[in-house]
């Protein structure tokens, strides 16, 4: 369907004043060509065309999303995100490969230098994600337009990723019981940064009620482990193991002959280990997902705009489907479908959104931000992206 | 103001109220006129769509560098107007499509180029100035994992005949790199005699005891040595260092530096080892020169060729099986200077006797039977 601006005339546009919101998403035809082509363009370029592919889907996927009516625009392009990636290529990773491999050649491949240099890279690799995740919201933020305006995120990624990587010390520190209180300050720190235009998002709330539902999740996969550990120390002693064991020894020893019911062992073990973990990351996202849920609604009720308030209807049982979906279609399509399942995220979101409230939308000007010329290298180079 | 009826939508870019305008197209310009705000001209060979153009659909529009201001036109004969007047508006989704094909490709290319260059070209170039403590800590590993626990062979006598192969080879050269030549019972898996020889890095030349056991004459050993030679005059071992370095350069940039072990270590060495056919067709030139002026008879060299390859097919075919299983078994064709890759012919082809064979004789009778028995 396409946008029809001029459907609603005779209750016309308001010249002024507020308007209540409604978001809506509105499927458009064509993601499928777009599926189709990213996926071989990639194959032939070896990935290369990921920048220009990423741009492709969030235009046509942002233009589906209608606020009253009027499709949202993606304007960023898939330069930008290649010179943002050779950018960050040059500047951070190549330095890092060189001294790497310099020291490798120079003291050995296995010598205390590199392994030293190993762990001080990937810490501060690590201290980076906070900046690379605020970067990139910026991007988009500054390449989503609606009405004419875009939006920003004018604030400083250096304090975002001090509190980031703060919070990634935590969660093991605390067996994960920081998560809920740094992840109010997180999302606290980058909602308050936010900008639509000129108008600033609010956010203000307490981490309490988030507290619950974090303990009984965090119980529950206590739970799910002891059982999945009883149950192989049961395996363990019935002797199914034994057989394991001599099948690794086999594979060490470099005079073994191999035959026909080794190498069906090895591919047994190998079918285990693979289904071992997809049971592990259902198990864990299933509860966890009442969790996230629980978060999703209690963080969309702390945030405002410009006297509007939003609320959010997630479920567990919703983002459990939800994500058994995208695994299902990722996997029975071998990734041809990822634009789809980017879809489904967005529409999910858009879908379950609702503002309350009004925006009085023409007392918004345009953000005087910056734009940035290049965008999300970081992410895209650490591997970060999840949309 | 005006009293036009309005026929488009227009967001100014300054604010998100959106606002009521006619369109008109005047020459080679749009122009958007608004009810209490001044004319708007967008120059039409800087107008960009947005979206639209598809019957049924919208025309969104936008001007080229601007990033804000924005104008819908609903289906109709004020859409089709601007169409007519800039039809290259339709084309430009096209244009963008391809531009993004043509850099990625283009950079994918490039990458290929810069690859081969790093594997093929650079590492030759580069290996002279690896510095000698790298070298030898290559040259260690590389010896260990070649020489395991075998038996070095030093017979006096054997090694006094085998000097002098050397140094009648030596004298072939104008400006001999420097180089050790030493003698190992290297066996294979099942404890069969290998018969190979090894130029390491930093000039370590290993022969294995087979090698020196299969040897029909004093010839067929200075052939191999002269061969082997060659390698390391042209820093053939060094060469693959750097190959190995190149390569992970590009895994540990990547990686971020994460993959610094990766592949630099005995296996990756062992796995770019394995000499080109051009790097082995330097070093038959370079021995078949030297034989030549040391006055050898490359007939040695070209008859233990031919019989290694014979026995080597000959293995080859009654062992398939046991050939897939082994580490070991797999590591070896990478550094087996006598490969059977194809090609090998055509080595063989290109060693010519000498007219008078190899004159004088390079060892005595004696000599020749010391040799054999370096191992004893």
């Amino acid at each position: 369907m396409p946008p029809t601006l001029f459907g609603n005339q005779s209750t016309g546009i308001p010249p002024s004043g507020a308007e209540p919101v409604r978001i809506e998403y509105i499927p458009q035809q064509g993601l499928g060509v777009i599926a189709i082509t990213n996926f071989l363009l990639n194959l032939i370029t070896l990935s290369f065309y990921r920048f220009w592919a990423k741009t492709r889907v969030r235009r046509h996927i942002w233009s589906s999303v209608q606020v009253n009516g009027e499709p949202v625009e993606y304007t960023g392009t898939g330069k930008e995100l290649f010179f943002g990636f050779i950018i960050i290529m040059v500047v951070v990773f190549l330095p890092l490969a060189l001294i790497a491999t310099g020291l490798a050649a120079y003291f050995g491949p296995e010598s205390a230098a590199v392994v030293a240099f190993q762990l001080v890279a990937g810490l501060a690799l690590v201290t980076l994600y906070g900046f690379a995740i605020y970067r990139a919201r910026r991007y988009r933020l500054s390449r989503t337009v609606w009405r004419g305006i875009r939006g920003a995120l004018p604030g400083s990624a250096l304090s975002y990723s001090g509190k980031y990587f703060g919070s990634l010390l935590l969660g093991p520190m605390t067996l994960g019981w920081s998560t809920p209180a740094m992840n109010l300050i997180l999302a606290e720190h980058i909602t308050n940064d936010m900008r639509f235009g000129n108008m600033p998002f609010n956010f203000s709330g307490r981490s309490g009620p988030l507290y619950t539902r974090y303990a009984v999740c965090w119980f529950g996969t206590m739970l799910a482990y002891l059982v999945i550990a009883g149950f192989a120390i049961a395996l363990f002693y019935s002797g199914a193991f034994d057989g394991l064991q001599k099948a690794f020894d086999a594979i060490g020893s470099e005079t073994a002959s191999s035959s026909g019911s080794e190498t069906a062992l090895v591919f047994t073990i190998f079918a285990a280990v693979i289904v071992l973990y997809l049971l592990y990351v259902t198990i864990r996202s299933t509860i966890w997902s009442f969790y996230t849920a629980r978060e999703l609604n209690v963080f969309a009720q702390y945030t405002r705009f410009s006297g509007a308030s939003f609320e959010f209807n997630a479920t567990a049982w919703s983002l459990i489907t939800l994500w058994l979906g995208n695994m299902a279609l990722i996997i029975f399509t071998l990734g041809i479908a990822q634009p789809f399942v980017e879809q489904r995220i967005m529409r999910y979101f858009v879908e379950r959104l609702s503002v309350n409230g009004a925006i009085d939308f023409a007392s918004i000007q345009q953000s005087k931000a910056e734009l940035d010329k290049r965008g999300e290298g970081l992410i895209d180079a650490l591997d970060l992206d999840a949309f | 103001m005006t009293t036009t009826p309005h026929n488009a939508e227009f967001f100014d870019g300054g604010s998100a109220m959106a606002r009521l305008a006619h369109v008109r197209v005047e020459g080679h310009a749009l122009v958007i006129v608004q009810t209490g705000a001044p004319d708007v001209h967008w120059p039409l060979k800087n107008v960009e769509m947005v979206f639209g153009g598809k019957p049924g659909q919208a025309l969104r529009l936008k001007l080229h560098g601007d990033h804000g201001s924005r104008l819908t036109l609903p289906e109709g004969s004020a859409a089709d107007a601007v169409v007519a007047a800039a039809p290259s508006l339709l084309s430009g989704h096209k244009r963008r499509f391809w531009k993004g094909v043509g850099i990625s490709v283009a950079v994918v290319l490039g990458i290929g180029v810069a690859g081969y260059a790093t594997l093929a070209v650079t590492p030759q170039a580069l290996a002279r100035f690896i510095p000698d403590d790298v070298v030898n800590s290559f040259a260690d590993g590389l010896e260990k994992s070649v020489i395991k626990s075998s038996k070095r062979c030093d017979a006096p006598a054997g090694q006094d005949a085998l000097n002098k192969i050397a140094r009648r080879i030596v004298s072939g050269t104008g400006d001999p790199p420097v180089f050790s030549l030493r003698v190992f019972d290297i066996r294979q898996s099942g404890s069969k005699k290998l018969v190979n020889a090894f130029a390491l890095p930093g000039g370590r030349m290993v022969f294995s005891a087979g090698l020196i056991e299969n040897a029909g004459s004093a010839d067929e050993v200075a052939g191999v040595l002269a061969h082997e030679l060659g390698h390391v005059a042209l820093r053939h071992p060094e060469a693959a260092i750097v190959r190995v370095y190149g390569l992970q350069m590009l895994l540990s940039l990547f990686t971020a530096g994460q993959g610094a072990e990766g592949i630099g270590n005995i296996a990756g060495v062992l796995a770019v080892l394995q000499y080109s056919r051009a790097a082995e067709a330097e070093a038959d030139a370079y021995a078949i020169e030297v034989m030549e002026k040391a006055k050898v008879d490359p007939k040695g060299l070209q008859s233990f060729f031919t019989r290694l390859l014979k026995k080597k097919s000959g293995i080859d075919t009654a062992k398939k099986e046991d050939d897939s299983i082994s580490l070991r078994k797999r590591i070896e064709p990478f550094t087996d200077l006598f490969s059977t890759h194809p090609g090998t012919d055509d080595r063989i082809a290109r060693l010519k006797p000498r007219a008078g064979g190899t004159e004088p004789a390079i060892l005595s009778a004696t000599e020749w039977r010391a040799l054999k028995a370096i191992c004893k």
